[in-house]
């Protein structure tokens, strides 16, 4: 028998794109077993803007891992769009939370690399690369090798890289933590615009609350370790929105800060306890 | 920049060459043990003038063409294997690792008996001292590939052969291309060390003549060919490749 599972889902219609059932996942540790995710469940709607939220460790890396199909879950199963996750797939694309471009290759080389994967031919290739290109404001820096460009500049080669395939699904893993608050409201706007005119699905892994209630449709906040699913916040406001300002965002806000807290509070004693991070 | 540290250098040569020239026209030993500059410059000139130093050089970088060719491909094979087994690793791994700590030369006795007194037998020595450097180089570039490299890879779709071509290989050239200048430069040593005690032609060959002859400025004339000719495919031709690398790569110079 299985056991009734709540499922966070939103409350829109639209056919369900990425179907997270049942997910646990084990890390086995010298001292023992780290029980990183623990019966996940998640629906996304195609074309929603899903935010998974939690404290440092929770296991966000890991679940974006697990959808990619880079990490095989013990229990548990990913559909997307109704077909079981066995592997990697171009259906989907990963902004990965630290730089995963490409050093011996230019940017624009880099926005072509999976292009090429795909089988798309050189010339057509040139001409997509330079349009993602311009989607990111970089069009004059095509040809910098990467350690040429600033973090926010590879950040953006990173989004045009993983819009330029094109995918149904777009899994993004902290992908502004690292930059200026200044930039990071630029970005919010621009992927805000981006993703209202393509609508894809995406999965927007971060830590930060402000970032989360300006961009998702739905808040998914998790535990500390093991990560599960504790509460979920419907965010109905119209975009684009402004990372900050707005008193309804606000007041959401501060409710899963407060939720947060409880979370790190948590976190900071288990650090004192057994000395683990 | 540049410009600066080569005058140095050249002020630096001049003033060696001075002091030498002091030394020798003092006259504490006799010419047949002390040589001159000009005893020297002499030697290289009739050296190039003969043509025997072209011969001599032309004989021993088809010795190390072959020989490194040979041991870059056996090295890439082996350094590919050993990095993708487990098993490989720790078996024929470790013993690479262990008949690096050989000196090359020492195959030289073994190679002889076996291939006899011709060419074969110093290219095995050539072969033996680059093939080391250059697998372990190839396993440990490409098993430290990072991870995410290979998973971003992978989620664009890249698999199989791709995924080598145009990921691996390419995160692992700098580590590549450094083993592969270090092979050279064993295998440039043992070489000399080869052309030395078996004699058949090549720059060792007008080593050990000069010896024979008692001519003191053709040994030291023919071991300063010998350093040009490292220093210029040791130094100018390999270490500028593996620097264009590190810079395009973005991982700044080489410490050492
Ligand atoms: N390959 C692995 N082997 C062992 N343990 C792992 C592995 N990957 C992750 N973990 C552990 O699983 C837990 C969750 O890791 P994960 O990277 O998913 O956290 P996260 O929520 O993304 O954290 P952060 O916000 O700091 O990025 C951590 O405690 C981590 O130590
Ligand atoms: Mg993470």
């Amino acid at each position: 028998m299985k056991k009734a599972r709540k499922v966070a889902m939103a409350p829109e219609r639209g056919a369900v794109e990425i179907s997270i059932q049942g997910v646990w996942k084990e890390f086995l540790m010298k001292n023992g077993r780290l029980s990183a995710l623990e019966d996940i469940s998640i629906d996304v709607r195609k074309g929603e803007f899903l935010c998974v939220i939690g404290p440092s460790g929770c296991g966000k890396s890991t679940l974006l891992s697990i959808i990619a199909g880079l990490t095989t879950p013990e229990r548990g199963r990913v559909l997307i769009g109704g077909k079981e996750v066995k592997g990697p797939g171009r259906d989907r694309v990963v902004m990965f939370q630290e730089s995963a471009l490409f050093p011996w290759l230019t940017a624009i080389q880099n926005i072509e690399f999976g292009l090429k994967m795909k089988g798309v031919r050189e010339k057509e290739r040139k001409g997509l690369a330079l349009h993602y290109l311009g989607l990111v404001s970089l069009e004059r820096f095509g040809n910098s090798y990467i350690h040429e460009l600033s973090g926010g500049m590879k950040q953006r080669v990173a989004l045009a890289r993983a819009l330029a395939m094109d995918p149904e699904v777009l899994l993004m893993d902290e992908p502004f933590a690292a930059l200026d608050a200044l930039s990071r409201d630029q970005f919010h706007k621009e992927l805000q615009e981006i993703w209202m005119k393509t609508g894809h699905t995406i999965i927007f892994v971060t830590h930060n609350v402000s970032e989360a209630v300006c961009l998702g449709d739905r808040v998914v906040l998790f535990t500390y370790r093991p990560g599960k699913v504790k509460e979920e916040f419907c965010i109905e406001y119209p975009r684009p929105r402004e990372s900050r300002g707005a008193p309804k965002l606000d007041a959401i806000e501060s409710k899963i800060l407060r939720e947060l807290e409880v979370e790190y509070a948590r976190y900071r004693e288990e650090m004192l306890h057994d000395g683990r991070v | 920049m540049m410009g600066e540290s080569s005058l140095a250098f050249i002020l630096f040569c001049l003033a060696i060459i001075l002091i030498w020239q002091a030394v020798a026209e003092a006259g504490f030993w006799p010419d047949y043990i002390f040589p001159s500059p000009a005893g020297v410059l002499f030697a290289i000139i009739h050296g190039i003038g003969d043509e025997s130093f072209l011969h001599g050089t032309i004989a021993s970088l088809k010795r190390m063409a072959l020989g490194f060719g040979l041991a870059l491909m056996i090295g890439v094979a082996l350094g590919v294997g050993i990095s993708q087994s487990r098993l490989l690793e720790r078996t024929l791994g470790t013993l690479v690792l262990g008949l690096q700590t050989l000196p090359s030369i020492c195959w030289l006795p073994l190679a002889l008996l076996w291939f006899g007194l011709n060419d074969k037998a110093i290219i095995f020595v050539v072969v033996m001292g680059a093939v080391g450097s250059i697998t372990m180089a190839i396993s440990s570039g490409i098993s430290n590939v990072p991870p995410i490299y290979v998973n971003a890879a992978r989620t664009m779709g890249a698999r199989g052969w791709s995924l080598f071509s145009e990921v691996i290989f390419p995160a692992a050239l700098p580590t590549m291309v450094s083993g592969a200048r270090q092979g050279w430069s064993f295998a440039w040593r043992s070489l000399m060390a080869g052309e030395l005690l078996y004699v058949s032609a090549g720059l060792g060959l007008l080593l050990q003549m000069g010896r024979e002859l008692n001519d003191i400025n053709q040994v030291v004339a023919v071991m300063l060919v010998i350093m040009t000719i490292g220093f210029l495919i040791e130094r100018l031709f390999f270490t500028t490749i593996e620097e264009d690398v590190r810079r395009k790569w973005g991982l700044g110079k080489r410490k050492a």
